[in-house]
């Protein structure tokens, strides 16, 4: 058994190194697209990423606290900071008919007297705060402060996602603001000079928070960071099930020059023979897709990209390998069986490949597309693959998190096999 | 003892109007060798399919050496060798890495098996092209090539259909004189098909001839001339007995 299945292995691979356009087929032209795509694409996904926001802000206060604000959004990177309109000055009337007609984001106002309003309430927290401690304070010396708004003006069609966030934002930069000059007033009433700098803001901020791991569990999926770690795995994936066509192609060209039936009346088990191919073109895939990853690690960042990254667990990202080898392989030998002609096969096995990647979010990550595909998608053994890999390099996940999806790939290629063997014991009459 | 036994032999392929089979009988016996000859479409391919396991009959019995083609189909497969009648060889690989792959596939390697395919690249005169690719052979190296894959594994038994189809008369000279010394020297029983009503008279011990299903004769060469009236050879007797329109399936 041993002599015949390493026999047909051998007998394969003699086959396919001779068959130029199979191999230009199998890994020329999978190189050239994921490069092709990933250079395509990385604009749009550069767009996403990197996404500026259009924003008038009105500063109505012209004081040294609103300007802190004013620079505060500058120093944001999300944000575009407009002051004029066409070399014209802005004022509130202005800013909101321009954030209606969509030219802007979104308008912020600050009101008249905020400076003067955060620096008494300063004073005034201080104050109290010495006095309950038994210190000499005028804690009576402030004058009564009424609630001042700084005014955010959104687009009509902004999203209420959107508008929470950018209301955080704000909220976070005016308490920041609020807090310095609390300790600023407070090391003046305390008599500390300036510049001994006893207590400095960014001295107490000992917790700052960052954004880490773009992660989106809206849909159960992860955002992808860019084109490179988007294309490299999709069109990976796409050109093994590209397989189908050199494999089913060898089926077919078996059935037609005879000999297929050749093995046939060879004793032993065809099966054997059958699982000889399989394992040889499983074996293709997974150099195919060994030679995608070295790609997407060392020849992106030639053109410019970013090098791709595998997340944590190789071994998993081996098993998940295999399991879409095995899936595309065995996809390619019930093709080879079902049909009785190449163009046949080659039709429909291309064909369907390119709807299963289309509706697999080979193409663009399936949560861009509308709800019905991604329906349908959640179906297709590309997308299972693409999931499975996605785990592993965006959210660093290891072998028990993709174990669904390897098992899914593993369920479809033993139906696979199972119908190919029932077509094939069908035509024998 | 008959090696080949063939009892009520039916088939009807699928879809198909007319059964191609129509009630075959049919004792070889061993160490001969048997012609099996009719017009196109007389259903020998059909009768040799089911000998060798690619067609399952309709209904009717044949075993082969003792064994039931039925259930002993595996058995079967190791002892006899088969050279069907179209070209069954792998066209990408050369002379060499057929032949290797199929004895890989009855059991066989290593140098025995190098010997052995050497030894027959040889005897068929193809030790010079045994490197090249089959794609790239005549019609008559391809034949000779499908005769050598039948034999690798010494089978006790060889069936041949048309081997001496559409090759020259320097080849079709080679292969007779093959089958010829082949069955004296090993004893190896042959059954084989051809429309070379000359060249199977004069290799023949034995023969049949079939047309629509039906066995119409059988006996050695001379007592089937010798029956017929007003026959002088084999291909007289063909034409008395089958007809002379031609067949249009
Ligand atoms: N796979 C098949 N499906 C349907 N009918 C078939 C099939 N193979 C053969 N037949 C029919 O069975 C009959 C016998 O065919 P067969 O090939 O056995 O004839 P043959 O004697 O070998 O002819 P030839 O000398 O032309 O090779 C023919 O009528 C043929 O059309
Ligand atoms: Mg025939």
């Amino acid at each position: 058994m041993w002599l015949r299945l390493t026999a047909t292995i051998k007998k394969e691979y003699l086959t396919l190194s001779r068959d130029k356009a199979g191999l230009a087929l199998l890994f020329f032209m999978p190189l050239t697209l994921i490069i092709l795509m990933a250079l395509i694409q990385d604009a749009p996904f550069k767009d996403y990423q990197e996404l500026k926001f259009d924003i008038i802000v009105l500063d109505n206060d012209q004081k040294e606290i609103s300007q802190q604000l004013v620079d505060g959004l500058k120093k944001t990177k999300k944000f575009s900071v407009h002051t004029t309109y066409k070399e014209k000055e802005l004022n509130e009337v202005h800013a909101k008919k321009l954030v209606n007609q969509g030219k802007f984001q979104f308008a912020i106002v600050i009101p008249k007297g905020t400076s003067l309003q955060v620096q008494n309430n300063s004073n005034k927290v201080v104050a109290k705060l010495l006095n309950s401690l038994g210190m000499p304070s005028d804690t009576n010396a402030f004058t009564e402060s009424h609630a001042l708004y700084i005014e955010i003006i959104f687009d009509p069609t902004a999203k209420s996602a959107f508008k929470i966030a950018i209301n955080n934002a704000m909220e976070k930069l005016v308490a920041g603001i609020e807090t310095e000059m609390v300790l600023k007033s407070m090391s003046q009433q305390l008599g500390t000079a300036e510049n001994d700098n006893g207590l400095a803001f960014d001295q107490i901020r000992s917790i700052e928070v960052k954004e880490k791991a773009a992660i989106d569990k809206s849909n159960g999926l992860t955002m992808i960071t860019n084109s490179v770690q988007h294309n490299v795995p999709a069109w990976t994936i796409f050109a093994m099930f590209f397989i189908v066509i050199p494999l089913g192609g060898t089926i077919l060209k078996e059935r037609e020059d005879g000999s297929l039936m050749r093995l046939k009346i060879m004793p032993g088990s065809y099966t054997i023979l059958l699982l000889g191919k399989v394992l040889f073109y499983v074996g293709v895939c997974f150099v195919q897709f060994i030679l995608m990853m070295l790609v997407g690690i060392f020849t992106m960042p030639l053109f410019g990209l970013p090098s791709l990254q595998l997340g944590h667990s190789y071994f998993a990202l081996m098993v998940i390998a295999i399991a879409i080898a095995f899936a595309a392989t065995s996809y390619g030998m019930l093709i080879g069986t079902i049909f009785k002609t190449p163009s046949q096969s080659l039709t429909f096995g291309s064909v369907s490949v390119v709807l299963l990647s289309a509706v697999g979010g080979i193409w663009v990550p399936l949560y861009v597309m509308p709800l019905v595909i991604q329906k349908i998608g959640a179906f297709s053994p590309l997308y299972w693959g693409l999931n499975g890999i996605n785990d592993l390099f965006l959210r660093h996940e290891g072998l028990l998190f993709i174990l669904p999806q390897v098992l899914k790939l593993l369920g479809f290629s033993a139906l696979c096999i199972f119908l190919a063997q029932w077509f094939e014991k069908k035509s024998f009459q | 003892m008959s090696i080949v036994a063939i009892h009520g032999l039916y088939k009807t392929y699928k879809d198909a109007l007319e059964p191609s089979l129509n009630g075959i009988s049919l004792e070889i016996p061993t160490s001969i060798i048997f012609g099996f000859l009719g017009p196109n479409g007389a259903g020998k391919t059909t009768t040799l399919s089911i000998l060798c396991g690619l067609v399952k009959p309709s209904s009717g019995k044949a075993s082969i050496l003792g064994k039931d083609i039925a259930t002993e189909m595996q058995e079967i497969k190791q002892l006899i060798g088969v050279v069907p009648q179209d070209i069954a060889l792998f066209p990408s690989l050369t002379a060499t890495e057929n032949l290797t792959y199929f004895g890989n596939l009855y059991g066989l390697k290593g140098k025995a098996l190098k010997d052995k395919i050497e030894h027959y690249l040889d005897i068929f005169g193809l030790t010079n092209n045994a490197h090249k690719r089959v794609s790239q052979y005549s019609g008559g190296m391809k034949r000779r090539m499908n005769l050598i894959a039948g034999i690798l594994h010494d089978p006790q038994l060889l069936i041949l259909d048309e081997p001496t189809a559409g090759v020259d008369v320097q080849s079709r000279k080679m292969i007779s004189d093959f089958l010829k010394s082949y069955n004296k020297n090993a004893g190896i029983t042959i059954l084989y098909t051809s429309h070379m009503l000359d060249e199977a008279e004069k290799l023949c011990d034995e023969i049949a001839i079939i047309d629509h299903g039906r066995i119409l004769l059988q006996g050695t060469p001379q007592s089937l001339i010798q029956q017929q009236e007003k026959c002088h050879s084999l291909e007289e007797v063909f034409i008395q007995i089958t007809g002379r329109s031609v067949r249009d399936n």
